[in-house]
């Protein structure tokens, strides 16, 4: 029964602890005074007689834990109070706590971001079924890579593939919704009858799937529309199987409404929007002459990539020899590749890049981390000295620098955390074009696991490496200043090197950034051939079946572009297709006259009226710009950039005969002007050249190029009351300067340039940092000798100059051992570089220099405190 | 019954402590003085073994603590045996006399 009073008894003493606390104290110091009184009656003088009593008494410190073990839960109790002890230490030292938690906040935030990116990106799986057996098939032909399939290709391959099976393509397209009077364009797609299941969009929510054979009928298309359209359009609506809708002038009959959610992630090159609110179906053809489209399939189970790839070779080599004039010299290739390496085959170098300077700014972090604990712990030498000979047990301050640790652990990694969500929302903001998946952006578990574990491991192993030191450095308060300066010298090593080392790898994503600012630079002053500054574009979108044939289709663009010059604000109008930089281009094959098929080459296509070349400032080196006449009479005229010009004919181009070739068509154009060269792909790609055709040569849907003093607003709604004057039933959308598709197409080398100047600036105040606190402990550990030298008679500048010496001195060898490290590691980024080599020495001066410059700046205060140090109290401390 | 090292020790301590007790109520100095005068400066308690001790006798409720003034005027805490505690002492006893006459017949003992 006595265990029931033995815990009665300790309930009772946790709350009258405190009491029993200033007890125990009161009566130890009674203690104490009553041997002192017995000694001082034997004769001892005053000191000896109390110090006696102490040593009687015996170890102080450890006593009141034993006995205060008896009278509480030991363990829990222990720790809180450390706890609180670990927070007030750290809060007597803010500088420190400041700094440290800011480096873990920061390396954590950063690796925290670009991990949850990265994995979000290139590694999770896509959204669908069997996702990683989800492929690509792609056509490489006629001298043509990644040219796209033909309609008649995807028949033969889905009869002859055993292998890979849900054979199907995909297009988006638009479709302009009329309702309640309204016409709005939303994205929608042609698809084949297996794309719906192949993305996991079966079973439907309401009705049934595509099913091209009965919905794409002369009589009327019948299609699948969005969960968001439908909640949209039809206010969710569960009789909306087999109601009609309005698209692009006509009326079709919906037979089915998917599941929330869908989202497509395709390439580029399908021109597929993420969310697809309508759904065609698509009957294929037999043609093999107009390519383009992308093969989508699924490997069957158990099937592996290099089995199929194998067949696939096989089947390639049955086409070829089944229609030698498709495909001229036997030239066919057929690659199978995972849908998701081909999503992200081209960002995927910028992100390995960004892992890795990531990777460097934690390194640098920890490395910091290292330098402040270690550095403080150094300055705490004496108190834990001073704390060992009171009695405490090393396994006590061990315990104690521990839970410090950990305590600044938690602090940095929830700062890290919090850095890291600002991260990401400052991701979505930057929104770069080129970065699929980008909805899928989303923090990981897994990454916050990581990163609380990052943080504790380098705030504890940092934190009691310097106090295992101490451990063992023995107890005696006689630590004499000899081997305190020993080991200070070691510590002040071991603290230069770390710097170095900081400084150092500071340096690489310096010099990476350096030269992605120098890209980023040339690639905005390319010379891409045109000037899109203050010029409006917007999409006119027109029926084909409205408008049949080039004739009817130039007659209303005429009176549009006619009606739109009286316009009050509207300054000049013209019209283009496709423009510049704009994602989807058109190519052609073309070459001279007499050349045959085999020896024509690419080039980008582009359909104009008159006045667009004059308003985009596109130089015409000679010859004249297309007339209306041109367009009326159908004249088959040509204008050629330089390159074109140059190549096929260098004695001069005008009159000459050029051949195109659209598809199997070939055509041939007279050559009445020559332009400057215009880069209409990418601004990286110089080398495919460009052509104008005027439109009765290619009559496509325009996009119009004006000049206006409007804002966008009232521009928008002012084209919109002039096309629905002329009625086309369409919407006008894409409405944004022309400006926005040159600076989106380098928004992808503008994202990876922003993200790594801000690492490498994060690194290089990490590294001043680390300077900093290296320095400020030097000079406390010196101060003696310090105060020595201004006894001697140094001046202040002289002392000064000193510190500021050492400083730079570490500064410049991490300066040149970094160097060394980013002739390496920027060769990695090379394919994200424009005209500017790794090697650029200018880059790599700059850096070294920048670096030296911070060093000094940072060694600039520690050495304005040495000097400050008054000589006869440094001589007197210790 | 056989009992650890450990606590053969401090429960000859804990004897000790509740012997120094017996006579009258004391302060935790005094009962340091008494054990000490008594073993003729043998037993000198100290190294921390004397309070620790005397908070768990008076946890087990062997003996019971409380704040009075000295003739000095100073304030000390007096410690003193509880009814258990004396029943507990003269168990406690009765065992050592038992245990150390063994002991002694044992080293005693000539070969036969």
């Amino acid at each position: 029964m006595s265990w029931i009073r033995e815990t009665w008894w300790r309930i009772r003493s946790l709350n009258r602890q405190r009491a029993m606390e200033s007890g125990l104290d009161e009566e130890i110091r009674f203690h104490i005074d009553q041997q002192t009184e017995k000694n001082l009656r034997a004769g001892m003088g005053p000191e000896a007689a109390r110090h006696e009593a102490l040593i009687k008494f015996g170890r102080l410190e450890s006593l009141k834990e034993s006995t205060r073990d008896e009278f509480r839960p030991a363990f829990l109790e222990d720790s809180m109070r450390d706890l609180r002890c670990g927070a007030r230490a750290l809060r007597r030292a803010p500088w420190f706590t400041l700094f440290a938690s800011l480096t873990l906040a920061l390396g954590i935030g950063a690796s925290v971001t670009v991990f949850s990116v990265v994995r979000s990106v290139l590694w999770r799986p896509l959204p669908y079924p069997d996702a990683e057996r989800i492929v690509v098939i792609t056509v490489d032909t006629r001298g043509v890579q990644d040219a796209g399939a033909a309609e008649g290709e995807l028949l033969d391959l889905r009869a002859q593939s055993r292998l890979v099976d849900h054979i199907s393509t995909i297009f988006g397209v638009d479709a302009h919704v009329s309702a309640e009077g309204e016409v709005h364009r939303v994205p929608a797609a042609s698809a084949t009858d297996d794309v719906l299941p192949l993305l996991g969009a079966t079973p439907v929510a309401l009705g049934r799937t595509l099913d091209a054979a009965q919905d794409n009928t002369a009589g009327g298309m019948r299609v699948v529309i969005s969960d968001e359209l439908w909640r949209r359009q039809f206010g969710g609506d569960p009789a909306v199987i087999g109601r009609r809708i309005q698209i692009n002038n006509l009326q079709m009959e919906i037979v089915g409404v998917l599941r929330r959610g869908l989202r497509v992630f395709l390439r580029p090159s399908t021109n597929a929007a993420e969310q697809i609110d309508v759904w065609f179906p698509m009957i294929l053809g037999q043609s093999r002459s107009y390519r383009g489209s992308e093969i989508l399939g699924r490997l069957k189970p158990g099937v592996t990539l290099s089995q199929a790839q194998a067949e696939f070779n096989a089947i390639a080599a049955r086409f070829v020899a089944a229609h030698p004039s498709a495909y001229p010299e036997g030239a066919l290739r057929l690659t199978v590749m995972p849908l998701l390496e081909a999503l992200t085959q081209d960002v995927r170098p910028a992100l390995t890049a960004l892992l890795g300077a990531v990777g460097f700014v934690l390194l640098i972090g920890c490395v910091n981390v290292a330098n402040l604990m270690l550095a403080r712990n150094n300055a705490r030498g004496p108190e834990l000295a001073v704390r060992r000979a009171l009695g405490a047990s090393g396994l006590r301050i061990t315990r104690q620098l521990f839970i410090e640790s950990i305590v600044l652990a938690v602090l940095g990694g929830a700062a890290g955390l919090l850095a890291a969500y600002l991260g990401l929302y400052l991701v979505d903001w930057l929104r770069p074009t080129e970065l699929p998946r980008q909805s899928e952006i989303s923090m990981d578990r897994t990454v916050v696991i990581f990163a609380i574990g990052l943080s504790l491991l380098t705030s504890v192993a940092f934190g009691l490496l310097p106090a295992l030191r101490h451990i063992r450095t023995g107890h005696s308060l006689a630590l004499t200043s000899v081997r305190s300066q020993i080991s200070a010298i070691g510590a002040r090593r071991f603290q230069g090197a770390l710097v170095i080392a900081e400084v150092a790898l500071s340096i690489i994503p310096l010099v990476a950034a350096g030269l992605m600012l120098r890209s980023f630079v040339n690639l905005t002053n390319a010379p891409v051939g045109f000037d899109s500054s203050d010029l409006q574009t917007a999409r006119i979108s027109i029926s084909f079946h409205q408008y049949r044939d080039a004739a009817s289709r130039w007659r209303f663009h005429r009176e549009l572009l006619e009606r739109l010059t009286k316009v009050p604000g509207i300054d000049v109008v013209t019209a283009a297709n496709p423009l510049p930089l704009a994602p989807l281009q058109v190519t052609r094959r073309y070459g001279r006259e007499t050349d045959d098929n085999a020896a024509l080459s690419l080039a980008t296509q582009q359909t104009i009226v008159p006045g667009y070349l004059r308003l985009t400032q596109t130089r015409l080196r000679e010859g004249r710009d297309f007339t209306l006449h041109d367009i009326d009479t159908e004249r088959p005229v040509v204008i050629v950039d330089e390159r074109i010009a140059s190549r096929l004919w260098p004695e001069g181009a005008i009159g000459k005969r050029l051949t195109l070739m659209a598809g199997e068509r070939r055509r041939v154009l007279e050559v009445v002007g020559v332009t400057n060269a215009v880069r209409s792909t990418s601004i990286r790609d110089g080398n495919t050249p460009h052509l104008f055709v005027p439109y009765h040569v290619y009559a496509t849907e325009l996009s119009l190029v004006v000049k206006t003093s409007l804002n966008s607003e009232s521009f928008s709604s002012a084209i919109e009351r002039t096309v629905a004057v002329l009625g086309t039933g369409r919407a006008v959308f894409n409405v944004r300067p022309m400006s926005n598709y040159v600076s989106d197409s380098i928004s992808d080398t503008r994202f990876t340039m922003f993200v790594l100047i801000g690492f490498a600036g994060a690194a290089l105040l990490l590294a001043a940092v680390g300077l900093y606190a290296t320095l400020a402990y030097v000079i406390s550990q010196r101060t003696r000798e310090i105060g020595v030298r201004m006894a001697l008679g140094a001046s202040v500048g002289h002392m000064m100059g000193m510190i500021i010496r050492e400083g730079v001195a570490l500064a410049v060898l991490g300066a040149l051992a970094g160097l060394v490290g980013a002739l390496v590691v920027t060769r990695t980024i090379r394919s994200m570089l424009y005209e500017v080599s790794p090697l650029d020495g200018a880059t790599l001066v700059g850096a070294a220099v920048l670096v030296v410059i911070v060093a000094t700046v940072a060694a600039s205060r520690p050495a304005w405190r040495a000097a400050r140090i008054d000589p006869n109290m440094a001589l007197r401390s210790e | 019954m056989a009992k650890e090292k450990g606590d053969l020790l401090q429960g000859t301590l804990d004897m000790l402590v509740l012997k120094a007790l017996q006579l009258e109520p004391m302060h935790g100095w005094g009962i340091t003085e008494r054990i000490e005068q008594w073993s003729e400066s043998v037993l000198q308690l100290g190294q921390g073994t004397l309070y620790p001790a005397l908070y768990r006798l008076e946890r087990q409720a062997l003996i019971r603590s409380e704040w009075k003034v000295t003739e000095n005027n100073r304030r000390a805490r007096y410690y003193s045996l509880t009814r258990e505690g004396r029943r507990h002492f003269s168990d406690e006893l009765s065992q050592w006399r038992r245990m150390s006459r063994a002991i002694n017949l044992v080293l005693e003992a000539t070969a036969e």
